[in-house]
């Protein structure tokens, strides 16, 4: 420290107002992501909304019929959103079990060394692109839903299969990081009172990892209702309410990637106007993870995220 | 949350809605500017040719860029000056995009309907893309009445008996809505509306793969596309044979053609065009589609 | 314990291991379907060479120029966005209501499927900005969309610095400022570094969003500017426009092969990061 004490004063005030400086731009880079979550929200609706409102809300959702490039057309996407619903709802069911069961295996069950081999592979699994799951479900699954249950081959189930798949990971891994936060003081009581392992994993850590299992499950129906091009190519794309799993669907994700490099000005409205109902979902979904991490942050456990 | 954040979040909103506002609305306004504010032709001369920056942009229909995109690449080959870009997005949006400038050159793959032609716009057609009906190999079926097809994608034909085939439930795929090949087919084949609960194939390459992999299905590709995966039908007897094509025997096809708005021609594009109708490229034409017939 | 919750127990215990049996064999069904069918057509020509219809070459190398193009300027922007908020939400924020604001938009962006970033990056910057298909609009919209992602994790990795080395910093009279670019970065760098590998393990495997705003020329890129393909986007145009097997499973193999070398490496460093701090 060479420098006269005032010098050093000067370079005291000039290096604050530049921390000042400093502090607003990381502040406005923090802010960027309110930007973007307003912007996407603003333009998804300012260019869809218009669309569906000429057509009429209820005729746009309850719309049984799509027929966007007749003479006379009808944007009716309610087969689209019973698809992703009915998809939706496939996967959870199919993901679930297995998923808590995973997540039960990696956390409590599996040797140390047997998980730490097994969590790489989850990490692999979720990170294997949607359009490479998509292409497998194609050649693969496709072929062998037509040859072994008959049908069309490209259907819900195909679909759900696809779909639950690509959950699982979100699951178990949320799954197991709330599963290993339950304290071990109850754990340890639980085997005190002469419980077997399996009796303490079903009756104290998983109702107590409760809240965390439960937001994992509905991340992953966020993830599966947004799913694009996995399904896309192994739907089939009818856009039909379907009579069974084998039937050909065409979700809502899948309608808007399906016909937007097509689509004339209106049309393209109406296909933002299906991102919008989608957008609703997702907003659905969000608000109901909020209030489960909201009651998680009771136990003292939140839910990370940003795991994923 | 509490109030002041919420507060936060309406200003912001506020905020963007009206940027996004004005934003639309000088978009729009741009919009027409340009279809109105055509060049005149003093002034495209004017602008020296500077080779090394010089482009190309061809935007349209899917089907006719795989065969564009071949042409592009010879041209290249030839003009090594000329960077000519493609994108391919379909019809509609080629007609959008040559009317606000935003592309020289648009690729169609139907007829222009007349509501569509702007005055100027030229239209020249490069290719003629024949839609074969294709169903899976080992169906017995080789002829079908062009009836028959339109009764089968409205949905009034469902088993391949009632046609004099085996019995089984038939397997319709189609394209998705706004493809030409889509619109192309829906109209040489006179149906309004086909029938929802058709499989709906997003390319030539998925169409083939479905029709290969189910015994019951039928369903329409551009000839480029055929391979002996498929069998292509004749219709009312008539196989798509060259001969068939250009003596207008076979109905179903389309023709490929490019469009541009003759006062804003680039000096390039005239070039592209000239090389179009040489020789050398007819017969690349011919490897997978129909060169038309030479007019001079 | 009697003999019949014993039995119980055992069952547990088996359907446990017969479900994650299952999630497992179907991963390995996937990968081995993926290598089975892709590496005998993986060349040094294919990944090598272009792609052009009209000499008749297939390869892939435009599409792993493009996909790494993009993946460096969604990370250029990401990365300095993301690491200037984490500090900002890490170090500056006091718990208030533009905490609470930022939080909300970062869980809500989080939940948002790739397809509407994409809707959102064709309207907006591919429209109104008018920066058209464009590699710069796709990696814009790519880094909207992992900005949370990198934001959260590079905030954990800065709080997971120890506390002392700061109060060190400070009782020597360093500024917030000096601390954090001397003290905290640093010391996060390790992790931050990790997560940026995980970005770009979700960037290179996106589709939906890139097919919105990057377009589908199979050219090799000249700028950010210009128009181009990821090898995401490619295997979906391979898939719907040529219906070509080897092609395709070729192209799905090299994107995996990435993919997984990345979170290959992720695991490693991470133990190793873990390793030191212990």
């Amino acid at each position: 420290m060479r420098r006269g004490g005032q010098d050093r004063l000067l370079i005291k005030t000039r290096n604050r107002k530049w921390e000042k400086v400093i502090e607003i731009l990381f502040l406005l880079s923090a802010l960027i992501s309110v930007f973007s979550l307003t912007a996407i929200t603003v333009y998804l609706f300012a260019k869809g909304f218009p669309a569906i409102w000429e057509i009429g809300i209820m005729n746009f959702i309850f719309g049984m019929e799509w027929n966007p490039t007749a003479d006379n057309p009808s944007y009716g996407i309610f087969p689209m959103i019973y698809a992703s619903a009915a998809g939706t709802v496939g996967a959870v069911f199919l993901s679930v079990p297995v998923g808590l069961s995973a997540a039960v295996l990696l956390a409590a069950v599996a040797p140390p060394s047997l998980a730490n081999f097994l969590r790489p592979c989850v990490d692999l699994m979720s990170g294997i692109p949607s359009v490479v799951y998509g292409y497998f479900g194609l050649t693969v699954i496709v072929p062998l839903i037509s040859e072994y249950l008959g049908g069309p081959g490209n259907s819900l189930l195909a679909v759900i299969v696809l779909l639950s798949v690509m959950i699982l990971p979100t699951i178990i891994k949320i799954s197991e990081n709330s599963l290993r936060t339950v304290p071990v003081e109850i754990i340890q009581g639980s085997y005190a009172l002469g419980a077997a392992k399996m009796e303490t994993v079903l009756k104290v850590m998983i109702p107590a990892a409760g809240s965390g299992i439960l937001s994992s499950i509905v991340l992953g129906i966020g993830r599966a209702i947004g799913e694009t091009m996995a399904v896309i190519l192994v739907c089939g794309n009818a856009a039909q309410i379907p009579r069974s799993v084998l039937d050909m669907v065409r979700p809502m994700t899948a309608n808007i990637a399906l016909e937007m490099s097509y689509a004339d000005p209106f049309h393209e409205s109406v296909l933002f106007g299906t991102g919008v109902v989608l957008f609703m979902f997702i907003a659905a979904v969000n608000i109901v993870i909020n209030v489960l991490s909201g009651n998680a942050a009771k136990f003292k456990d939140k839910p990370p995220h940003y795991l994923l | 949350m509490n109030i002041k954040s919420f507060k936060l979040i309406l200003c912001l909103i506020i905020i963007i809605i009206i940027s996004a506002s004005t934003e639309s609305y000088n978009t729009e306004n741009n919009d027409i500017k340009i279809t109105e504010a055509v060049p005149t032709p003093a002034d495209t001369g004017s602008v020296p040719l500077v080779k090394n920056s010089a482009n190309i942009t061809i935007e349209g229909s899917t089907s006719a860029a795989v065969l564009l995109e071949v042409l592009a690449e010879a041209f290249m080959e030839k003009n090594p000056d000329i960077k000519v870009e493609i994108m391919a997005n379909g019809t509609n949006a080629a007609i959008k995009a040559v009317r606000n400038s935003s592309a020289d050159l648009g690729m169609v793959s139907r007829y222009l309907k007349t509501t569509e032609k702007t005055p100027g716009m030229k239209e020249v057609i490069i290719a003629w893309d024949v839609l074969a009906v294709v169903i899976n190999p080992e169906n017995n079926i080789k002829n079908l009445q062009k009836n028959h097809i339109s009764e089968i994608y409205s949905g009034r034909i469902t088993n391949w008996s009632i046609i004099g085939g085996f019995d089984m439930p038939i397997h319709v795929i189609s394209r998705e809505e706004g493809s030409g090949t889509y619109q192309a087919f829906k109209s040489l084949i006179g149906i309004e509306k086909i029938t929802p609960s058709s499989q709906v194939t997003d390319g030539n390459g998925s169409m083939i793969e479905s029709v290969a992999g189910k015994i019951n299905s039928i369903g329409y590709v551009s000839m480029g596309f055929i391979n002996n995966r498929v069998k292509v039908l004749s219709i009312d007897g008539i196989y798509p044979t060259k001969d068939n094509i250009l003596n207008n025997l076979y109905t179903l096809k389309r023709p490929f053609s490019l469009i541009y708005i003759e006062d804003r021609k680039k000096n390039e594009v005239t070039e592209f065009i000239a090389f179009i109708n040489s020789e050398e490229v007819r017969s690349i034409i011919s490897k997978k589609y129909i060169p038309t017939e030479k007019t001079e | 314990m009697p003999y019949w919750r014993k039995c119980k127990d055992f069952a547990v215990k088996i359907i446990i291991w017969l479900f994650s049996l299952a999630a497992l064999a179907f991963l390995f069904w996937i990968l081995s379907d993926l290598i089975i069918k892709g590496l005998p057509n993986i060349t040094f020509d294919y990944i090598t060479s272009e792609y052009n219809e009209y000499k008749g070459i297939n390869g892939i190398a435009p599409m792993i120029v493009t996909t790494l193009w993009i993946i460096s300027v969604t990370l250029i922007i990401s990365g300095v966005t993301g690491v200037f908020a984490a500090v900002y939400l890490a170090e500056y924020s006091r718990p208030g209501p533009i905490v609470s604001v930022i939080r909300f938009a970062l869980e809500s962006l989080t939940g948002i499927p790739s397809i509407i970033y994409g809707l959102f990056g064709y309207i907006f910057f591919k429209s109104i900005l008018k920066l058209g298909f464009s590699i710069l609009s796709a990696s814009l919209t790519l880094a909207v969309m992992v900005l949370p992602f990198v934001i959260r994790s590079t905030e954990n990795a800065l709080r997971s610095v120890n506390r002392l080395y700061r109060d060190g910093s400070f009782a020597l009279g360093a500024t917030k400022l000096y601390t954090v670019m001397n003290i905290t970065l640093p010391c996060a760098a390790p992790r931050i570094i990790t997560v940026m590998l995980l970005t770009v393990g979700r960037i290179a495997g996106e589709t939906a969003a890139v097919y919105f705003t990057a377009g589908t020329v199979y050219r090799y890129p000249e700028g950010i500017m210009s128009s181009g393909r990821t090898l995401s986007v490619h295997i979906y145009m391979l898939a719907k426009e040529t219906g070509n097997y080897d092609e395709t499973y070729a192209a799905a193999l090299v994107l995996v092969i990435f993919i997984s070398l990345i979170h290959f490496i992720v695991n490693t460093a991470s133990r190793v990061i873990n390793a030191e701090r212990i």
